[in-house]
This record gives structure tokens, sequence and C-alpha cells, in this order.
């Protein structure tokens, strides 16, 4: 009985006042604003967009504030096939038919050995270190053409048939790397001694460039030079030709550059002297055990 | 003595240039080769002990896939197949031939069976040949000659193992019992179809 019930609340409750009473709820005004019913709801919202045509929007979005339009995040288009391009390398590619052409045209010396700074002074090749051009790559139009031996170093190489295609003659080919400072000093190599800057010391490539440079079947200047030897014999049985035999060759096949060096002749460290025509290299110990770590 | 030595050593090189760019320089960073490999064979990628086979097989052994290309007879012919005025210039199909009797590089066991399996490709002479045009570089249609000899070859030398004692008796054993099988269904079918003739017996 309900009186009972109030006799129990006042023997039971501390203090008993009108809101302490479980009664039922009273809708004030203030109740029902933070309470909207079916009816206000759906006259505060919009006529338009995703809620009221019963088509919602991926999770994250607010279809309130849709309000007939596209949201932000869907106007703006995805291109997935263009995620890392600011960190992609590009390499200019130089065919076998231009090397053996220059090379008839007497515009490079084959008697000496043929890499960045002698293929960058013809001026045919523009590179800019700052647009993420790391060097030169070897194509393999023209592979039955060639026919010099040369000591090329070069950048990057796609193909085994132009791999093939110098051995074949009695030249050698190595892939080496090229940070962007050593590139800018490689590229126009007069401009760089005219500056005054000590030769820089070449950084290892990274992490995703390793392991082109640690194989042997690129010819890569990290590679053992083990298996480089048997790669070299492999190559030789596929296409059918014969190695030369390495006691003939001259010394110039046997040329090469130190992973940590630039220039053919000149270490790291060393400051050249166009003018006067010297040489200046760093007597003091901490530079010394810099430029040969 | 040294500091002298060097003296002298420094000053000879400034002298050349051009003997500075030929011999070999000193400079050696931390990853020089010989840091990098110290346990390879040799450091120089021209010259050195290889694994891979750089000579004939001899008559008994098996083929170890290596062809001399100073024996093969390589010659530059025209491509079939459209193409223009380049298929019609340029010689990039590659015909390879080669006398089989007087091979040494292909061991003796194996040549009664290559010439056996491979009839349509040797004429009457005995020559073995080859052709292939299928890519437009030189080189690449004459690696696929070479790959196409190596796979062929490879063919004729295997052998079949043949049966041993034991699957040849379970052989045996199968056909048996499935025979006898066979005879015990055969007599039921004919039972079958005798019972549906009329009997040929008089009740009397």
């Amino acid at each position: 009985m309900p009186i009972e019930r109030g006799l129990q609340y006042l023997r039971h409750m501390q203090r008993v006042t009108l809101k302490n009473l479980p009664m039922p709820l009273e809708k004030t005004d203030k109740w029902k604003k933070e309470h909207p019913d079916e009816n206000t709801i759906k006259s505060i919202m919009s006529r338009k967009g995703p809620i009221s045509r019963n088509s919602l929007p991926p999770y994250g979005i607010d279809p309130i504030q849709a309000e007939g339009r596209l949201p932000w995040i869907l106007t703006v288009p995805k291109e997935p096939y263009y995620e890392g391009v600011e960190e992609a390398r590009q390499y200019l590619p130089i065919s076998l038919r231009t090397l053996q052409r220059l090379i008839d045209l007497r515009r490079i010396n084959p008697d000496k050995p043929v890499d960045l700074p002698v293929l960058c002074n013809t001026k045919l090749f523009s590179i800019q270190p700052d647009q993420r051009q790391f060097g030169l790559q070897l194509t393999d139009e023209g592979a039955d053409l060639f026919s010099t031996p040369i000591n090329l170093e070069i950048q990057w190489v796609a193909s085994e048939l132009a791999i093939a295609a110098i051995e074949r003659c009695g030249g050698v080919l190595t892939t080496r790397y090229f940070d962007p400072i050593s590139l800018s000093a490689l590229v126009d190599a007069k401009k760089f001694f005219e500056r005054g800057e000590p030769i820089p010391r070449c950084d290892t490539p990274p992490i995703n460039a390793i392991e082109y440079y640690t194989d042997p079947k690129q010819r890569g200047y990290l590679a053992n030079p083990d298996l480089i030897r048997e790669e070299r014999q492999r190559l030789a049985q596929k296409y059918g030709y014969k190695l030369p035999d390495s006691s003939k060759l001259s010394p110039l096949f046997h040329l090469r550059k130190d992973p940590r060096q630039i220039f053919y002749g000149l270490e790291p460290g060393w400051l050249i002297n166009l003018k006067d025509q010297t040489i200046l290299k760093p007597t003091d110990n901490k530079y010394q055990t810099f430029y040969h770590s | 003595m040294n500091i002298i030595s060097n003296f002298v050593f420094r000053q000879s090189i400034c002298l050349s240039t051009r003997h500075l760019l030929i011999n070999n320089r000193t400079y050696k960073s931390n990853l020089s080769y010989d840091k990098l490999f110290p346990n390879s064979k040799s450091l120089d990628t021209l010259s050195g002990p290889i694994t891979a086979p750089t000579n004939e097989s001899t008559g008994k052994d098996k083929f170890n896939g290596f062809i001399p290309t100073d024996k093969l007879d390589i010659t530059h012919r025209h491509a079939r197949g459209p193409g223009g005025q380049h298929v019609n210039k340029t010689l990039s199909g590659v015909e390879i031939r080669f006398h089989i009797d007087s091979a040494t590089w292909i061991p003796d066991w194996i040549k009664p069976r290559f010439r056996d399996m491979y009839q349509s490709r040797i004429n009457r002479d005995g020559y073995f040949i080859i052709f292939s045009d299928e890519t437009r570089h030189r080189l690449l249609n004459q690696a696929q000659c070479l790959d196409r000899i190596r796979a062929l070859i490879r063919d004729a030398s295997i052998i079949p193992k043949g049966l041993s004692e034991e699957e040849k008796k379970t052989i045996e054993q199968r056909k048996q019992s499935a025979s006898s099988e066979r005879v015990i269904r055969k007599r039921m079918h004919s039972l079958n179809k005798q019972d549906r003739k009329s009997s040929s017996i008089d009740l009397n």
C-alpha cells in the first residue's frame, strides 16, 4: 500500500524532500531539452543528407554535419599509386648504343676507367641531385652492337643482357651508389674543386638499396668477389661467349674504387687547389680517423 | 728511415699524376674489401677459384652443363615473321650446329640416346641443328639455343630407374587377383544367361 511505503521512507531515509523521493520522473522543460523525442529529432535534423536517405557514410564521418554534401574527407581523392614518390630514386638512362657511339666519336676514352664524372663531362646528361636523381642506369638497347672492352661504373642496371654485352667484349662492370652530396661533387667536378671544399666521404646506401648493391648478379660494389666470379662464369655459359684470360688483361680492368672513395686516385678529405696545382691533406688525428673510417 | 722513405714516396707520386691513376692507391677505409670479406678466397673479381664447371665433362661422367663455344658453329641469319625493314636487314636469328660424334663435351653413353630421341633435328651428315629467332636481340637468341641444347642433353641422359623385385611381385599378384575376380564374374553372368533360356531337360 502506498501509505506503508511512505512511512517506510520516513523511517529509513535521513532526509525526505521532494527531490529525494523515488517518484515517477517529472518531465520539466530542462529535462525535455536534454532528451528530445523522436519527432523533435526529426524536425531538427536535415531533410537531405545521408541520414535522411538511409545511407550512412563509413565510420568516422559525422552524418548530421554532412547536410547533403560529401564530407571533406571524401571530397579529397586517394591516389595510392603515388605512394613513396617522395623517396623514390631516379636514374637517367644511358643505353649501350650511346656508349658505343661516344667511344666511336672519341668523346670517351676506353683506355681509362669510365665512371660518372667522365660521362657527365660529355654534357649529354644533366643529373640534378636535388630532384632525387641518383645517377645513371644502363639499358640494353644496342646489346648486339657493343664491341669495346671498358671498365664501366654505373649506378643501376636493370637487365642481365646489358651486363652480358659488356663482359662478352672483355669489359668489367660494377654498380656503385653515391649519396647526393658526393653526387653533386661528381656531376661537375671542376666546379666542385673551385668551391674549395674537401672531397666528401661517400655514405653507405639506404636500407632499401642494400639488397641491390650486395647482389653479385647486379655486380654490386658491396658484393662478395667470389660470388661475382661465379656469376661471370654463369653468364658466359648462358649467353655463349668465352671469358678472357685474366692474366692477359691490362691493369685497367683490375682497377676498383674503395667503397668510401669517389674519385679515382683521390682520397676523401683532400682539398684540391687547381690554381696552384697542389693538394692539401689533413694532418689532424680526428680528421684522419674520420676520413679513413 | 721510415720518414725519409715516406717523403720520397710522396714526392715521386706528385711528379707523375698518370702513374697515380694507373697504380693501385693505398687508400683503405674501414669498408675496404679486405675488411668486408676477410674470408674470401680471392679479392679480385676477374681471377680466382670458381666452383662452377669450367671444363668439359669427360666420357663416362654425367653431363656437367659446360658447353665450349669454340667448338660450336654459330651463324647469324635473318629472322622470320613480320617487322618490315628492320627484320629484313638485321641478322638477329641464331643457328647453332655441331657434329655429334666428334663432340668431346658430350659423354659417350648419352650420344646414342640423343641421336634416337632427336632424329628430326639431326641431318644426314650427323650434324645437330637448332635455330632461334624469338627475341629481338642476337644475344638472347643465342642464349635460348644454348639453353635448349642443355635441356635436350639432360633429357637424353635420364635413365628410368626400373622396377625393383618387390614392385614386380606386387604387380603380378594384382594381375592375378584381378583376373581371377574377372573369371568369377564371367561365370556368374553366364549362369544368369543360362537361367533365362528354356531348359533342355525333359520333365517327366
